[in-house]
């Protein structure tokens, strides 16, 4: 005897259970409550329908521009230039320019990843030299490209000097009857994770990376992808001591 | 004219104060084998082992047929004695499908153990007696009492040695739920009966005997029983069927209905599938399934020792099904598993049966303290389909967990506790926790050494019984190892341990504790541990633990992204994570613990629904992140999981 009376009632009632449980829930309102704009931009604009995230700075912009501190006004302060590198191949994390503040002395950065068809999840590390900024607030913004149908979270811990985080993915749909093995989580392209505000404390240039090895993208066998990390480097002056 | 056509001509004019006909004579010559032997099934079961009091000593391992066919007079012979064996019954039997009416003539002949044997008695669950006469109708003393018993008064003292037989006639309705060694439908389309219980049986249920079956139904009905079909003859009006059991069995078992079959024998196994038109095709999908299943369990345990395979659809009055000798009864639910979501119940279910063919039939089981040398092994077989079919080990780790989530541990019990066919969870220590105690074995000794332990084991106890201390000393000759405290720890003692999990990142590698949280006793076993980085391929080592805390450097060659204990789940084990932002057991906090938290959710074992909680394990269940320990991994365990990897917990 392979199963008592009581399976087959459960297998009955397993079909409900099944159309019951498998009713897709809304990210949103169940590991998006963990977005804490903890210090939401006010720059930011809502989500775009694209599903690229709220961050439709993060999303139009050119990756490779430079922030050009013509478009910025005259700062009584500070005189911030960032400057990054293009990514040059097709998998890749960056960290890209979102706004200057010259006035209250702050860079926004974003870290945004490239299009993965096929990802566990992407974990990054944002670095600085706190003697020269410090992270004062960090925004999560990923919006998961197929609402309704991936299981996503996002989380993000800061020090001074440093962001670590991670997004995983996980179709829902394979909850029951032993499933959980077809991973299809997608990065759309590019994908923004966070943003996160620096406040510049010294005069000169540092770096803000992403740091190895807690820089991954991670495949549904638990493999690294391969992946490039590109950084951005921002250049602070006083105001009167700029030329 | 024989007993059977009088006797149906004496039921059309319900006429029975007659005696009948000198009993038929037994079909000669047979040759073919396959008979019930002493399954031990589910709900049946705990009712058969509660009637089996006495646990005496375990019997002595026996060289069995080395080489040599075996006889009846052979064939398990190393049960419990009583007062007299039963040697042979022969059961003429008439159904009116569909209607709780029995009409039965038995012939028994029993030997007595014991000098001047007065009484002989019987479990019995017939309907009324008609009479009990000698073979030269003299009338003998009897009495049937309202607890069961039947008892049967010879005409003289009985010497040790002494055949007796006995006849006597019954006819009337019976209880399908007062009795709970037995189990019978009388519906339409099919009329089911099973068990000896409604026949007479010896109180030593575990005392085999041979026999023959004869059933008389309607001509536009078709039966199908245990035993080996020798004739189908036409007598009064009725389809008369006539099965041998050349090999000692406990009890009878039958099913009348419209039955349609199919047959075939791709492997030189016949297979024969009995249902209803209406399960026709799943009959069909049958007879390959039964195929591989069959061709599996010979290569890993012994060849099929029986010369036939029926399967017989009955009636959903009980679980899922049972397993005699050589013929298997399904549930009609059974036959309409195939397209359900859940898929392979079907499978999990007939190759569950087909085990018992090995296990509880080949190798038989006497003493309640042994049950899951039948059932969990069943189980084990069923799962190793499973996992050989699939390439997974679902079933194997959904029986686990069902054991590891449902049984609490004040609840729990010694798998071969002496009344573990009272426990509320009889079922999933028997049946799941036995599976995978078992494969816990073959994990220990690896499959060679597994498997030739195990055929090792049946070559000592084929057509015999065989308990716990039976099947220990098989398994210690075959691999040449000392399990004692294998099977102290999972046979004789209860419980599974639970390990309290720590990662340390050092310069040399990942420093991993593992201290035991349960209080009761220290568990042994190896942990596999896996290493999963980036750019090298994955590192396992078998972590031995025997000590309540163990400490074990995990090293790598390139910064992991994944350390996994147990990570197959090998192991009856829970583990619980010392460090909540650590999932991932890296030693470090980062991003990698994000994914692996986030993918761990959803799979849950408890199923909410509008109609209440349903427990469903998923095999890919990974225990350690259900922080609650509640049987989810949601939005509560997230939070906290969380909290501690952003720092705002507590």
């Amino acid at each position: 005897m392979l199963r008592p009376l009581c399976v087959g009632l459960l297998l009955l009632a397993l079909t409900t259970a099944c159309t019951v449980t498998s009713d897709p829930v809304d990210p949103a309102d169940t590991l998006d409550a963990h977005v804490e704009a903890t210090d939401a931009l006010a720059d930011v604009p809502d989500a775009v329908p694209d599903g690229r995230g709220k961050d439709a700075v993060v999303a139009d912009a050119d990756a490779t521009d430079a922030v050009d501190t013509a478009d910025v006004p005259p700062s009584p302060t500070w005189i911030l230039t960032t400057e990054g590198a293009e990514p040059a191949t097709d998998a890749w994390v960056r960290v890209k320019p979102v706004a200057t503040d010259p006035q209250g002395g702050t860079v926004t950065v974003a870290v945004e990843a490239s299009a993965f068809a096929d990802l566990l999840g992407l974990s990054f590390h944002l670095g600085v030299d706190p003697a020269r900024a410090e992270v004062v607030s960090v925004t999560k913004l990923f919006t998961p490209p197929e609402t309704g149908s991936t299981t996503w979270g996002l989380l993000a811990r800061s020090t001074p000097g440093s962001v670590q985080g991670g997004l995983g993915l996980m179709r829902r749909a394979d909850q029951l009857f032993g499933g959980g093995s077809q991973f299809t989580g997608a990065l759309a392209a590019p994908t923004a994770l966070v943003q996160v505000r620096l406040q510049v404390k010294a005069a000169g240039t540092f770096d803000v990376s992403l740091g190895f090895p807690d820089t991954v993208a991670v495949s549904p066998d638990w493999t690294a992808l391969p992946l490039e990390r590109v950084g951005l480097t921002v250049t602070a002056a006083k105001e009167g001591d700029h030329e | 004219m024989s007993r059977l056509a009088v006797l149906l001509l004496l039921l059309a004019s319900e006429v029975l104060a007659a005696p009948a006909p000198p009993a038929p004579s037994i079909v000669e010559g047979s040759t073919a084998e396959g008979t019930p032997g002493s399954p031990l099934t589910n709900r049946l079961e705990p009712g058969l082992a509660a009637r089996r009091q006495l646990r005496a000593a375990e019997a002595p391992p026996l060289a069995r047929f080395q080489g040599l066919p075996p006889t009846a007079t052979t064939l398990y012979d190393n049960g419990p004695q009583g007062l007299y064996d039963v040697q042979r019954v022969d059961l003429d039997v008439f159904v009116k499908p569909g209607e709780n009416d029995l009409t039965v003539f038995s012939t028994i002949t029993v030997i007595s153990n014991q000098e001047a044997l007065d009484q002989i008695q019987l479990s019995y669950q017939l309907p009324p007696v008609l009479w009990v006469r000698l073979v030269d109708d003299t009338p003998l003393e009897n009495e049937v009492t309202g607890s069961g018993f039947f008892t049967v008064v010879p005409d003289h003292l009985l010497a040790a040695g002494e055949s007796f037989t006995f006849r006597m006639a019954a006819t009337g309705s019976v209880s399908c739920e007062s009795n709970m060694v037995a189990a019978c439908e009388f519906a339409t389309p099919i009329t089911y009966v099973t068990y000896a219980g409604y026949f007479p049986e010896n109180l030593n249920s575990s005392d085999p005997f041979v026999g023959t079956l004869r059933l008389a139904v309607p001509p536009d009905y078709a039966a199908a029983a245990t035993g080996t079909l020798v004739s189908i003859t036409d007598e009064g009006g009725a389809h008369v069927y006539t099965w041998d059991h050349t090999v000692p069995t406990t009890f009878f078992s039958f099913g009348v209905a419209p039955y349609q079959t199919v047959t075939d024998d791709p492997s030189g196994i016949p297979i024969t599938v009995w249902s209803l038109p209406e399960n026709q095709a799943s009959a069909a999908e049958m007879v390959p399934v039964t195929d591989q299943v069959l061709t599996l369990y010979g290569d890993r345990f012994a060849p099929f020792p029986w010369s036939k395979m029926d399967i017989v659809e009955i009636g959903n009055s009980f679980g899922g099904g049972y397993g005699p000798l050589s013929t298997i009864f399904l549930l009609s639910w059974a036959f309409q598993m195939s397209d359900h979501p859940g898929g392979g119940m079907m499978n999990e279910l007939i190759s569950h049966e087909l085990g018992h063919q090995w296990w509880g039939n080949l190798v038989s089981v006497w003493s309640p303290d042994s049950v899951w040398l039948s059932e969990g092994f069943a189980e084990f077989s069923s799962c190793l389909f499973n996992a050989e079919s699939t390439g997974q080990r679902r079933q194997f780790l959904t029986d686990g967990l069902m054991y590891q989530y449902q049984v609490p541990s004040d609840q729990d019990k010694p798998i071969s506790h002496y009344q573990i066919y009272l426990s509320e969870f009889y079922q999933t220590i028997v049946y799941d926790k036995g599976a995978f105690i078992l494969d816990m074995l073959r994990f220990e000794l690896g499959d060679d050494a597994f498997f030739a332990a195990m055929r090792h084991h049946v070559s000592k106890f084929a057509y015999a019984f065989a308990g716990n201390a039976d099947f220990a000393a098989a398994i210690e000759e075959s691999s040449g190892q000392d399990l004692g405290w294998f099977f102290d720890q999972w046979v004789y003692g209860r419980g599974y341990p639970g390990f309290l999990v720590s990662a340390t990142r050092t310069e040399q590698g990942v420093s991993l504790r593992l201290e035991q949280t349960q209080t009761e006793k220290v568990f042994k076993m190896h942990l596999p541990v896996r290493v999963l980085a980036a750019g090298v391929d994955a590192a396992e080592q078998s972590v031995w633990v025997d000590d309540a805390t163990t400490e074990v450097l995990v090293p790598f060659g390139a910064d992991p992204l994944l350390v996994s204990v147990d990570p197959d789940r090998r192991q009856l084990r829970r583990l619980t994570l010392a460090n909540p932002a650590d999932p991932n057991l890296d030693g470090e906090v980062n991003g990698l613990d994000v994914i692996r938290f986030t993918t761990g959710m959803q799979r849950n074992l408890v199923h909410s629904t509008d109609q209440g909680d349903f427990f469903y394990p998923n095999a890919n269940y990974p225990d350690y992140l259900d922080l609650a320990y509640d049987g989810k991994i949601d939005q509560a365990d997230f939070d906290v999981f969380a909290a501690a990897f952003e720092g705002t917990g507590p």
